[in-house]
C-alpha cells in the first residue's frame, strides 16, 4: 500500500496538486458562471429540489434549507476555491452545497452522469491543504498565525489525494467498460450496434449538430467498416483505463498518458458522433497533467536559451 | 515531535485505505448489481446494445390554439432538468400508463412544471397553448438510407408512425 502511493518527490506532487485545483474549480466555475450550466439552478422553484441518494439525507429539512443561498455560495465558494481565497472553508462550502445541487431528482446531474466525477472530486479535495501552494490566501494571510495553523491541517497527504483524484477516472471508465460487456457482450462491438447508436442520436438531439460534427459524422457513416475496430479500442480503453494508475505505469509513461489521451480523445469522437458531451470531466483529465514537469522543463529550456 | 509526525502519518494511511476501499467497493457493487446508489454508478452510457431494426421515442411538440404543432427545443426550455422527466410525467397522465410508481411520482411533477416552466416554453414559442406528447417510430434502415455521397441527410429522417399521447394545456 504504501509504495502504491509514494513518489519521488512528493513536492512535486503537491506542485501538480495546486494547479490541477486552480484547474479543476475554474473549470467548474467556468461552466457554472461562463457557460451557464448550473446557473439555470437559479430560477427554479424550491418545491423542485429534492436530493438523491446519499444527499437524500437532508430532505427531512428540505422545505428550510433556502435553496437560492445554496446556490449562491455554490457559485462563489467555487470561484474562491480555484483562487484560493479562504482556500479550505471555501472548499468545504463548494463540497457540501454542491453535493445538495448536483444530487437533484431528475436532473443531468443525477441521471447524466457528468457531473458525478465531479462530485468526487469536490471531496477529495477537501481532505488536504497541501493542495494550496499557488493561492492568494498564501500571499494574503502569509504571516497570519491562525491561517498557518488551519493550513497545517491534513486530514490525507496530497500524494494521497492526488492519487484518488487520479483514480476517478479509472474507475469511472473501468465500470462503463464493464457495463456494456455485462448489458451487451461482446456484440456491443458490432458495427451495426455503433451505426444505430448514431443514426439515433442525431434523430434525437438534431438541435445539437454541427457543421464539423456532420462532416465528421458522414465520413464515418460512409466507411462504417470502420465502427468494429474503433468500438473494440474504445471498449479496450475503458476497461485497461485502471492500469494508467498502477505503479509500472509510472515506469513506462507511454502506457499511462496513451490510455489517458486515449479516453480523452474518445470522449472527443462520442461529442462528434454521439452529440453527448462530457466537458464536464475535462477538469478530472487535468489532474493527470504532469504540471510541475512541463514548468521545470520550460524553465530549462529558458535558462539554456539565456544562457547561450 | 518525530513520533507526533509518525502517528499522523499512519492516521492519514488509515483514512487514505479507508475512503480507497469504499471508493471502489461501492462502485464495484453498483457495476455487480448494475444499479446507481448516488454517487455510485455503473454508468451504463449507451451499454445496451441496439438489436432491433425498430425504435421509438417520446417527443415534445408545442401546439398552438389553432391546434397546430411548432416544434421547438425542449431541452432549452427545460434545462436543467432531463426532458425524460416530463415524458413520463406527461404518460402518467396519460390512460395508457398503468404504472402507479411513475404515477406517483411525475404527477405532482407536471403539474408544478405546468407552474414554472410553460413561461419558458411561452418565451421560445410565443404562441403555445399547450405541449403534445408523441411517440415516434423509426426504422434503423431508412435512417441509414440518408447517409449517401459523404453526407447525412438527417433534416429528412422522417418516422414510420407518428402517435398522439397525450396532450397538456397551460393554465
Amino acid at each position: 500500500m504504501i509504495k502504491l502511493f509514494s513518489v519521488d518527490n512528493s513536492d512535486l506532487d503537491y506542485f501538480n496538486l495546486s494547479v490541477a485545483r486552480i484547474c479543476f474549480y475554474g473549470w467548474v466555475a467556468l461552466k457554472l458562471v461562463y457557460w451557464n450550466y448550473f446557473n439555470e439552478w437559479r430560477d427554479v422553484p424550491s418545491a423542485f429540489f429534492v436530493p438523491q441518494g446519499l444527499a437524500a439525507i437532508v430532505n427531512f429539512i428540505r422545505p428550510f434549507i433556502p435553496w437560492s443561498t445554496v446556490f449562491f455560495l455554490w457559485t462563489y465558494s467555487v470561484i474562491f476555491s480555484s483562487l484560493g481565497i479562504f482556500s479550505w472553508l471555501s472548499r468545504w462550502m463548494a463540497f457540501v452545497t454542491g453535493t445538495l445541487l448536483i444530487a437533484q431528482a431528475q436532473s443531468y446531474g443525477y441521471f447524466g452522469h457528468s457531473f458525478m466525477p465531479i462530485w468526487w472530486g469536490l471531496l477529495f479535495f477537501t481532505l488536504t491543504n497541501h493542495c494550496d501552494q499557488f493561492s492568494l490566501d498564501q500571499i494574503i494571510f502569509k504571516k497570519n498565525v491562525f491561517y498557518k495553523k488551519i493550513s497545517s491541517i491534513h486530514f490525507l497527504d496530497g500524494v494521497q489525494v492526488l492519487f484518488l483524484l487520479r483514480i476517478i477516472l479509472c474507475v469511472v471508465f473501468f465500470n462503463a467498460g464493464v457495463s456494456k460487456l455485462v448489458n451487451s457482450g461482446f456484440f456491443w462491438g458490432g458495427s451495426n450496434n455503433i451505426e444505430n447508436f448514431i443514426l439515433r442520436a442525431w434523430v434525437w438531439h438534431r438541435d445539437l449538430t454541427s457543421l464539423g460534427a456532420k462532416e465528421f459524422t458522414s465520413f464515418l457513416l460512409g466507411h462504417s467498416f470502420l465502427f468494429a475496430p474503433l468500438s473494440s479500442l474504445a471498449l479496450m480503453l475503458e476497461i485497461f483505463s485502471p492500469v494508467a494508475i498502477l505503479p509500472f505505469a509510472r515506469r513506462w509513461l507511454f502506457i499511462r498518458y496513451g490510455l489517458i489521451l486515449g479516453l480523452w480523445l474518445m470522449q472527443k469522437v462520442i461529442k462528434y458522433t454521439l452529440l453527448v458531451s462530457f466537458d464536464s470531466y475535462l477538469c478530472l483529465y487535468l489532474c493527470w497533467i504532469p504540471w510541475s514537469k512541463i514548468y521545470y522543463g520550460l524553465r530549462k529550456i529558458y535558462a539554456a536559451k539565456v544562457l547561450y | 515531535m518525530k513520533a507526533e509526525n509518525s502517528l499522523m502519518e499512519f492516521k492519514s494511511k488509515i483514512l487514505f485505505s479507508f475512503i480507497l476501499v469504499v471508493f471502489i467497493l461501492g462502485h464495484l457493487g453498483s457495476l455487480f448489481f448494475q444499479k446507481e446508489y448516488w454517487p455510485f454508478s455503473p454508468y451504463p452510457m449507451y451499454s445496451e446494445a441496439l438489436h432491433s431494426e425498430e425504435w421509438s421515442y417520446f417527443s415534445i411538440s408545442a401546439y398552438n390554439a389553432q391546434g397546430e404543432d411548432i416544434d421547438f427545443s425542449i431541452r432549452k426550455a427545460f434545462f436543467p432538468y432531463w426532458e425524460r422527466a416530463l415524458f413520463e410525467s406527461m404518460l402518467a397522465q396519460s390512460k395508457s400508463v398503468s404504472s402507479k410508481a411513475i404515477q406517483d411520482t411525475q404527477n405532482l411533477f407536471l403539474k408544478q412544471l405546468s407552474l414554472w416552466r410553460s413561461d419558458a416554453v411561452r418565451r421560445l414559442v410565443p404562441q403555445a397553448v399547450g405541449l403534445r406528447l408523441y411517440e415516434l417510430n423509426y426504422t434503423f434502415l431508412n435512417l441509414r438510407n440518408l447517409a449517401k455521397d459523404g453526407r447525412l441527410y438527417i433534416e429528412k429522417a422522417q418516422p414510420t408512425t407518428k402517435k398522439l399521447v397525450t396532450e397538456v394545456t397551460f393554465d
